[in-house]
């Protein structure tokens, strides 16, 4: 991008009228292909109304296909094994007559069937025809690409191998178990993973999304407003609570993984450090979570930790969408954990039992006044509503067992006050940076890297309390260029 | 939460023309492959002190892998230090190459109780002292031969994520067989706050204990069994059928059509008993001895398998002569 810098907007046009030439006739072959597909499906149809008369059972066969492969003799076995309940061996006998025409489910309780995925090799890369690079990270490469066949437009992130000497890396076997397990409308969609020539050539196939949540807030002239706030956090909470429930953590929760599409709805990405969780927990590396995300806890260096790491984030988040900045922008672990003190106080024993054991909290001195403990949301967030105040103090509680849990919050009264949350057909649209062209360099921390754990040692400095005019020179944000709202 | 109950199945078509059999691989020797497969990976698990479930997945990661890719282009032993390997960590516990390289070495060494005993190397009648340390010269891995099997190991590795499309969710039974002995109230009194448990049961402890162990070694059973239903059935089928066994052969009487409450059609459940009862491979109380490479052959009481690319492809030969 850099090489180009005035010509941004103009190749973006060029690139634009090439686009939508090309969408116009994908579309025309899709009609037609459409067509085709009809036709054929009507004659299927018919085909398979005249055979399933024959054989009833060809339902069942499809769904428990090992019990129809078995040759019939085997099933006749079955009924005649020794030793079953007498109390149902007149049944037993209908049973056994039954057999051969499959349809057993008459008069009986009907059972759940479960459908099962197949056991099937990867696609290649090639199916995808590349667009354009979106974003470039150390866990590899975001582009934008098209599916050849189908003439979707999908992101592929590229996975990053050369270096690995373990064979194919834990965190991406998590980051593709975890995705694949946790399947919601707010969450990406993990289509397929494809592979090149070489045997370290691994994509990951999802739903392309036109933007992400950090980049709109820095490019948009006025924040989110409270109705869509709370749209935003709901559909946020529902993903985290889906998350939990299917004992997965995603530890890397910040704006620039929440994707955002023209549609109003916003979708978890990036699981490269989640993984599944157990009860009760084991230790756990400390080097999750991005640092303006990180709860105390983590900071802290608590080895158990749950999944209260990710309400703090969705607490930060939650504060930075109103705010329109990152609530507490740390530039070290320590900084980090005097900001929330700062703001949210210095915990109490009685607030947060047991904090004084962690591990780094020995080794740091707090100034521990009147002054110091409790939190300050209200000054902060002066236009919020009590109840959002609530909220967000529940979601930021520095004591992790009294952290709201995802399923709570959605219950939480914040979400019945005026306004309403907003519909999501009624979200603005914005244009799409990823969609056209490279994006900006985030300005914000990224993910931990594997490592040792840091120990943290110092004072806590609390200077921003004390100030009446402290931080103001951070209140106002610089012009800088913003995007024209639809 | 349809995911624990489900997890990927093998198509019909899959399950009768195999990759294996396509290139010319008898199915008789075939399934003694994948026996003595489960067997080595069941095996170095239990050295290895892994917990059963890390052992399951890699039994079922190798039986999948198969399904897509012959014995030919991908021989049985690396296959099995790969699975073991991908189920360490995809379950959590770790292992290096290198331990597993190792015991797998051990395993199919002289010195290892999987080998033929007639094959025996004759050792030198001397001292204890020098046949132990012979012993150990048996299953060394010189550098050389660690460096080849690691590069095998992670490139197989590789292969089977690929073979698999990345899709390795393994959904186990034992935790479903044991939520469900639980809201059967058979385990005991207190596990069921719902459910007074039927009066008939004898609610003695050592038998719950027991209970739950006969249905795990049922469902453990099943994964080497030659029908490899665990690429058939979905997880709470299989759960159903160890509990119903386990259940009769301790007496225990469960409420009636109780199967139908986790969604097992009795003909299922049927079928499943009897694949169980079946047994795995050496019903008629035959051994099996492992070598890596040498001849199939049968001795007395026992048979031999040889698991070595070569091996295999002698024996594929001799069988086509015949």
């Amino acid at each position: 991008m850099s090489s180009k810098p005035k010509s941004r907007w103009d190749t973006e046009t060029a690139e634009d009228a090439a686009e939508a030439a090309r969408r116009k006739a994908e579309k025309e072959a899709k009609k037609a292909l459409k067509l085709e597909k009809a036709r054929k499906a009507e004659e299927e149809a018919v085909a398979a109304a005249a055979r399933r008369r024959h054989e009833d059972g060809e339902q069942y066969a499809q769904q428990s296909l090992a019990v129809s492969d078995e040759p019939p003799s085997k099933r006749r076995k079955v009924s005649a094994e020794p030793g079953d309940d007498a109390a149902t061996s007149p049944r037993r006998k209908k049973h056994a007559s039954n057999t051969a025409n499959g349809d057993r489910d008459t008069g009986e309780a009907r059972l759940l069937r479960f459908p099962a995925p197949e056991i099937k090799p990867c696609n290649s890369v090639d199916d995808y025809e590349p667009l354009n690079r979106i974003e470039e990270g150390s866990y590899g490469i975001v582009s934008r690409a098209r599916h050849i066949a189908s003439g979707e437009v999908v992101a592929l992130k590229k996975l990053k191998l050369e270096g690995e000497t373990d064979g194919f890396p834990i965190t991406s076997l998590r980051e593709i178990q975890t995705l694949m397990a946790a399947r919601h409308a707010n969450v990406v969609n993990l289509r397929e993973v494809v592979v090149g020539e070489q045997l370290n050539q691994v994509y990951i196939v999802m739903d392309f999304i036109e933007h992400d949540l950090k980049t709109l807030l820095d490019d948009m002239p006025e924040p989110f407003l409270q109705s869509e706030v709370k749209t935003l956090m709901l559909q946020l909470l529902s993903a985290t609570a889906t998350m939990h429930t299917n004992w997965i953590m995603h530890r890397d929760l910040k704006t620039s993984n929440l994707l955002m599409n023209n549609r109003g709805q916003i979708k978890v990405a990036d699981f490269g450090l989640a993984r599944y969780f157990g009860d009760p927990c084991l230790p756990l590396t400390q080097l999750v979570v991005t640092l303006w995300y990180r709860s105390p806890e983590l900071l802290l260096g608590a080895q158990k930790y749950g999944t209260a790491i990710d309400i703090w984030s969705i607490g930060c988040i939650f504060a930075e969408l109103i705010l329109k900045e990152p609530l507490f922008q740390g530039k070290s672990e320590i900084d980090q954990l005097s900001k929330i003190f700062e703001l949210m106080g210095v915990p109490t024993d009685e607030e947060w039992p047991g904090w004084r054991r962690l591990p780094n909290s020995k080794s740091l001195r707090f100034p521990r006044t009147k002054q110091t403990t409790g939190h300050l949301l209200r000054s902060k967030f002066p236009l919020l509503t009590t109840n959002g105040v609530s909220l967000l103090s529940s979601l930021l509680s520095l004591d992790p067992s009294k952290r709201i849990t995802a399923e709570e919050a959605l219950k939480h009264p914040y979400f019945r006050d005026d306004p309403k949350p907003k519909s999501e057909a009624m979200f603005p649209t914005f244009p799409s940076k990823a969609g056209q062209e490279k994006r900006r360099r985030l300005n914000s921390p990224s993910a931990p890297m594997r490592g040792d754990a840091p120990q943290l040692f110092g004072e806590v400095g609390l200077a921003g309390r004390s100030g009446l005019f402290a931080g103001l020179e951070e209140e106002e944000v610089g012009g800088g260029f913003s995007l024209k709202v639809h | 939460m349809v995911t624990i109950f489900t997890t990927p199945l093998a198509t019909p078509s899959q399950l009768s023309t195999s990759p294996s059999q396509l290139v010319g691989i008898p199915e008789s020797i075939e399934q003694k492959l994948r026996l003595v497969a489960c067997r080595l990976i069941q095996a170095a698990g239990i050295l290895m002190e892994l917990p059963q479930p890390t052992i399951s997945t890699a039994i079922l990661l190798l039986q999948r892998y198969y399904l897509t890719t012959s014995l030919i282009t991908s021989p049985l032993l690396q296959t099995c230090l790969a699975s073991l390997y991908l189920s360490s960590k995809l379950t959590e516990h770790p292992q290096k190459p290198r331990d597993i390289i190792n015991i797998f070495k051990y395993l199919l060494s002289p010195a290892s109780p999987l080998h033929p005993p007639h094959l025996l190397p004759k050792l030198p009648e001397n001292e204890e002292g020098t046949k132990k340390r012979s012993q150990k010269n048996l299953y060394y891995v010189s550098e050389g031969d660690y460096t080849a099997l690691k590069s095998l190991l992670l490139s197989t590795e590789a292969k089977i994520l690929r073979a698999l499309g990345f899709n390795t969710t393994v959904n186990l039974p034992y935790s479903l067989a044991f939520n469900y002995l639980q809201s059967l109230g058979v385990l005991s009194s207190t596990s069921t706050p719902s459910s007074p448990s039927p009066p008939s049961n004898p609610s003695n402890p050592l038998q719950h204990s027991k209970l739950i162990s006969t249905t795990f070694a049922y469902l453990t059973d099943l994964l080497c069994s030659p029908s490899q239903v665990y690429l058939t059935h979905h997880p709470h089928e299989l759960a159903v059928a160890g509990i119903y066994l386990a259940a009769r052969d301790h007496g225990v009487k469960l409420p009636e059509r109780w199967w139908e409450v986790w969604d097992v059609e009795r003909e299922t459940l049927g079928f499943l008993v009897v694949v169980l009862r079946g047994g795995t491979y050496g019903h008629d109380g035959k051994k099996v001895w492992i070598v890596e490479e040498g001849d199939f052959e049968e001795v007395d009481g026992g048979e031999v398998v040889a698991i070595g690319a070569g091996s295999v492809e002698k024996e594929v030969e001799r069988l086509r002569d015949l």
